[in-house]
Parts: C-alpha cells; structure tokens; sequence
C-alpha cells in the first residue's frame, strides 16, 4: 500500500501536521486498505472545523473517488460518500428533488454529513441530516459491505459517529419536492438577542429559510443588533449560473495575519450591518441559498494563520434570556470582540453525541488568541451551567471534562456502543483522542 | 459510435468511458472488478441517457474468446476499440518477483495484443480506430520501471505495425498516446520529476482527437520536449543518471 505525507488542518488551523494518506479509486484498493491492521480513519472534503478526518498514526483514508450516484427512484437517492452536497444536489435538481438538509459549503463530502450528522438553515424544519438516511453500506475488514438500516444498531452508531465506526460507502437519502427554484429573501432588523429570538419563532412555521446575523462585536449599546434573514421559496427560475466556490482546502492557511481582530471585527461588523439589516426582496439562485460559504470561503482566511474557533451552542429556550444577558456580561469583562455571530432554532431530543435538541443555537466566531481562549473556557462554564450543549463538530477547544459535563450519559452511551463493536481501535481520528472515545 | 474500453473503472479509462457516454456512444466497459463496474455503469446511465455495457474481465488471466463473444453479442462490430488498462509495481528495477514481472507482462503487452488481434477484423470492417494508452516511459529504456516501459514500449511497436497494415487494407486507423504522469493511483504517493496530469483532461484531449489524428501522440504535448531532451543525452552519461 502506497501512503503519501500530506499535511492537514482543521478549518480553524487549531490542529495541523503532516500525517499519511492514501487515496483509493477503486474496490479493491480499499478492501486493501480497510481489511490492513492499520489504524484508518475516513476522509471526505476534508474541510471540518475539527481534525475529524486526520490523527497521529492514522491514515487518512480519501473517498473522493466513491463520489458515484448508484440509485434513484424518485423518493430516495443512493450515493457514495465521497460525492459532495453539490454533486447530488445537481442531479436532484434536475428531476425536481433536493436534499432535505444542507450544509452551508458545496464541497462537504455526503459522508462527512452523516459522521457528523449536520444541520442545515433551517434545522427547526428540516430537522438533521441523518433523520433523511435511511440506509448506509459500511466496509467491512472483511471486504463485505455491511448494511444497515434506520432504527439498527450499527446504522445508529454510524448517524453522528465521527467516522469511529468504520468507512460509510454509500447511503440512501430520502428527497424533497422542490418547493421553488429560487428563493426570495428579506432581512428584518432586530434590536437585540432576545427580540432576535421573538422574531425568529414568530417565523418559524412560515419560512423556509431562517437564521440571523447578530453584532456582537462589542457589549453595550445595541448590543446583538442585527436582522433576521428569512426566505421563502419562490417559483421564479434563477439560473444556476455561478458555481464558483472559494476553495477551501483543509490545510495551513496560506495568509499568515489575520485582518479579522480586535481592531477590525467592529467596523467590519458595522458596514456589513449597515448594508444588509433592511434588505428586502432578494432574489436568490438555489445555489446562493443553499451554500451561503460557497463565495465567501476566504472569510476563514481572514483570520491568517493563527486560526479562529467557533463556538456552537444549543441553549434551552427558557434560559436564553438570562444567557443572552450573562454572555454580554462575560463579554464586557474580558474585553472580547466577537466576530460573527448567527442564531438558528433548533427542534428534536438529545441523543448522544449529536447537536440536536430543543432551544436556540447561537453560533460564534473569535479570532485565536490568549484572551479569546480564556473567554471560550468561561462560556463553556455558562453553557454547562446553562443547560446547553457545545457543537463537537465546529469546536476544536472542547475538551473532554466539558463535553462530558454538558452530555452526560449521551458521552458515555456513545462510548460504550462504540466499545460494544468490539473495533478494537481500527479507527481514530485527532477528535478521537481528544474526547477519549477509543 | 460503438466503443470496447479496456481499463474502464478508474483513472483515464473511467474518465473516457464517462465523457464517451456524455457524447452518446455506445460503450462497453471492461475492468477487473465488478463493483467497480457496477457502479460506474449505474452512475453513467442516471446521469446520462447512455446504456453502458459490461464485463469484468482479468488481464493477467484474459479469456479472450469470452470477450470477444460478449462484445459482439452486445455491441455488433465495435468501432473503436480503447486499450486504457495498465499495471506497474514500484519493484520493476532490474530483478523482479516473478509473479510481479508476469504480471505486468501480461497486463501491459500480451493481453492488450491479444485484444488487438482479436477485434482487428472488426475495426477494420468498420474502418475504426484503436487508441492505446502507451506511456513515456518508452521514450528510452532506463533501469526504473524496466519491464513496464519495455512492455508499453513493445505494445507501441506491435500497435504502429498495425497501423501500417490497416493503411494498406482499410481506412481504420491506430492512435498511441505516450502518457505523460497523470494523477492516478500510478503516480500516488510518488516524488515526481515532473508535474501530474488531470486525467479527465486528457481524456478529453483523447475524445477530441477521435477521427482526426493518428500515429503516436505525446500527451500533455510537453512531454515531447522532453522526450527529445532525454533521447539527446549521451548513453555514457545517461548510465549514470539514476530514475
């Protein structure tokens, strides 16, 4: 078997080295590599916020050759993990169909998805991507593919898993009517983080798109302004005439400064508020909507090399007052500007290791530092205490006695399932290590 | 147009087979693994109104009246016959382990001359065109990647020897494309001496020179420059150049 040294970062940059890869493209190539005694993990894009898809001793097993559509009848599409939300969306679209749940960047492979069971715009309505699985194939050492269904054991593992329970080949996607081809957008100012919230759930049955953008980027007056962006699928037909996408790629960023600081990130926050709180009445292709990242990738390369972290929490809807008010408290206190921040509601029970649950997701940007260190360690005291739950799979900082407080038994269900298929380590990631789920 | 590729379910082979369908040829695809083929044929028919046929066939086993018979029992006579199918080992450096070296062998020269020879009727009756994935590794003999490059080398051969019959007896033509380092799993995980292609590039390059050009073609072209460089070295320097 062939491995090659690439050098990998997690979209943040918090965690990046050289590491061994191999790039199957056909079967045979990977009954080699899954049926080795060598330590895998599966890797799609390769563009998570976290080292989800590298490790130390570990190969990065590259599926972007199992990027084929096997099946489609109409109701349900069958493909290979390593195809991107793009590439199926594509052909969907041409029969009339999408997915039900999208992440914000084209190039998120299906099976980074699925092993990190992600949320799209709209997660109050959609629900998570793996709630539209309905049937995965898993290469087996053996050389067999396992298959399994919704409801199964290892099906349940595998939905949120991290990729910890093996190499997913393909899945089968329950699909959508396409509601509209295109969709219309208004963006409706809000005062603060609490009106926010109103505005939002006064919306929620209404829209089909719905999520906000919050200044945050200093406490005090108009603190959290912004405006909630709400659309509505519309039966006008926008072509898809851009697909441009800026590349991410998972590795070291290229730009060593970071231009989004303490200096910036206010006038940054207050022209892009400035311009966008009263828009009414965009027009939007499906790709715009669907992939809000696709053109403004090099957001993540404003913040140079030293990185960022996003902190992504799911805060019960009766505490988010009182967090909405501790947040700027903690804010005022370490000085701290926050880059971006955006509010979706959230609907479903907790399970396990995945973001899902009842309450209001407020999701963060700060730029890497001492301080904005020290800032996240507290609010991950306020989120614990708060009743909410950190998105793992945006969070490099997470560290194990904070997630182990904020999912309690989820953790440690999580864990035993994966001690109970017996894999004896096969398969591990950097994320892995971190949360001592191996 | 009615198109055998041998190689079919990855790197160039695939790339062909897929832009080949695109166009709306007919095409029946052959590599070693079944899945492989399963799902390239199911991907290219939802995506495409093309019907892909195909077989999964063994090159360094080749059972080539089996071939011969699926195909013509699917596709009639073939128009044009593509030989993308390749094998080298990383040990091709003087000795090799035998089962290694009869297997290049077999994949890289005896069974592609055998499908040659076998459908050559055929391509002539319809005045069609054989392609054949040659490589650069034919440009001169080297002491790394012997027996591959003296294989692709005597394909070469043996495919411009048809060309000159075909010449003389029908309007069929022969194309070899001395492939340059293109990012498949041959060059993977290797330190090259010179940039990789994009397979589907070439494959393209390959689709649009259907019909039009014939003979040996360098592929990208720049190889030719090189090949003129490396073929001007003299041998007593050359000796003691080691790749």
């Amino acid at each position: 078997m062939i491995l090659d040294q690439r050098v990998f970062s997690s979209l943040d940059q918090s965690e990046s080295g050289t590491f061994n890869y191999v790039e199957p493209d056909r079967f045979r190539s990977l009954d080699k590599i899954v049926g080795s005694d060598q330590t895998i993990i599966a890797r799609g894009s390769g563009l998570s916020y976290i080292a989800a898809s590298f490790g130390e001793s570990t190969i990065s097993v590259g599926m972007k050759f199992f990027n084929k559509i096997l099946a489609f009848d109409g109701q349900t599409i069958t493909v290979q993990a390593g195809a991107t939300v793009w590439e199926v969306q594509k052909f969907l679209l041409n029969h009339g169909k999408t997915l039900p749940v999208q992440p914000g960047y084209p190039r998120i492979s299906i099976g980074g998805c699925i092993a990190c069971n992600v949320h799209g715009k709209n997660q109050y309505v959609e629900g998570l991507f793996c709630d539209w699985v309905t049937e995965l194939w898993i290469q087996s050492s053996e050389g067999a593919q396992i298959n399994t269904k919704k409801g199964e054991f290892m099906f349940d593992c595998t939905s949120g898993g991290f990729g910890l329970t093996g190499v997913i080949i393909c899945a089968s996607i329950h699909v959508h009517d396409l509601k509209g081809t295109s969709i219309i957008e208004e963006h409706i100012p809000t005062a603060n983080l609490v009106e926010t919230v109103d505005i939002l759930f006064e919306n929620s049955e209404k829209k089909d798109l719905l999520y906000s953008w919050n200044n945050l980027s200093k406490p005090g007056l108009n603190y959290g302004a912004g405006f909630v962006i709400a659309g509505s699928y519309s039966k006008e037909i926008l072509p898809i005439h851009n697909e441009k996408c800026y590349p991410l790629i998972g590795e070291p960023n290229k730009y060593k400064w970071s231009l989004i600081n303490s200096l910036s990130i206010p006038f940054i926050n207050k022209i892009y508020q400035r311009i966008n709180a009263r828009k009414k009445n965009l027009h939007r292709s499906i790709y715009e909507y669907s992939y809000p990242a696709a053109n403004q990738g090099f957001y993540f390369d404003l913040f140079g090399r030293q990185g960022f972290f996003e902190i992504q929490a799911l805060i019960p809807r009766a505490n988010w007052a009182l967090y909405a008010s501790r947040l700027e408290v903690l804010q005022q206190s370490y000085g701290q500007k926050i880059a971006l921040a955006s509010i979706k509601l959230f609907k479903g029970t907790r399970n396990k290791l995945h973001f899902s649950g009842d309450g209001i997701s407020i999701a963060i940007d700060l730029s890497r530092s001492k301080n904005s260190l020290a800032f996240a360690k507290k609010l991950d005291e306020i989120n614990s205490e708060m009743g909410a739950i950190s998105c793992i799979h945006k969070d490099s900082r997470l560290d194990l006695q904070t997630v182990r407080d904020q999912y309690g038994k989820g953790y440690f269900e999580f864990k035993d399932e994966l001690k109970s298929l017996n894999l004896k380590g096969k398969y591990k990631s950097q994320l892995a290590t971190r949360l001592d789920l191996i | 147009m009615k198109c055998l590729v041998v190689g079919a379910s990855a790197g160039l082979g695939l790339y062909i087979t897929r832009q080949l369908a695109e166009l709306g040829h007919e095409v029946f695809a052959c590599s070693s693994d079944q899945r492989d083929l399963d799902a390239l044929k199911i991907s290219i028919e939802l995506e495409t109104n093309a019907n892909i046929s195909i077989l999964s066939i063994d090159l360094a086993n080749l059972n080539i009246l089996k071939l011969y018979e699926k195909v013509k029992s699917t596709l009639g006579c073939i128009d044009a016959l593509f030989i993308i199918a390749g094998f080298s080992d990383l040990q091709d450096s003087g000795q090799l382990n035998t089962n290694i070296a009869d297997k290049i062998r077999r994949i890289n020269f005896e069974s592609p001359t055998s499908i040659i020879n076998q459908f050559l009727q055929d391509i002539k009756s319809t005045s069609g065109q054989i392609i054949i994935a040659g490589s650069v590794a034919s440009i001169r003999p080297r002491g790394g990647n012997t027996l591959y490059g003296s294989c692709k080398s005597g394909l070469e051969f043996y495919g411009l020897g048809i060309q000159h019959y075909l010449q003389r007896h029908s309007k069929a033509s022969v194309t070899i494309y001395r492939l340059g380092y293109m990012k498949t799993n041959m060059t993977f995980g290797q330190k090259l001496l010179f940039p990789a292609a994009d397979p589907n590039r070439i494959a393209t390059t390959i689709i649009k020179n259907l019909n039009r050009k014939s003979g040996v073609i360098y592929a990208p072209s720049w190889w030719k420059a090189i090949s003129l460089v490396v073929n001007s070295i003299p041998q007593f320097i050359f000796n003691k150049l080691n790749f």
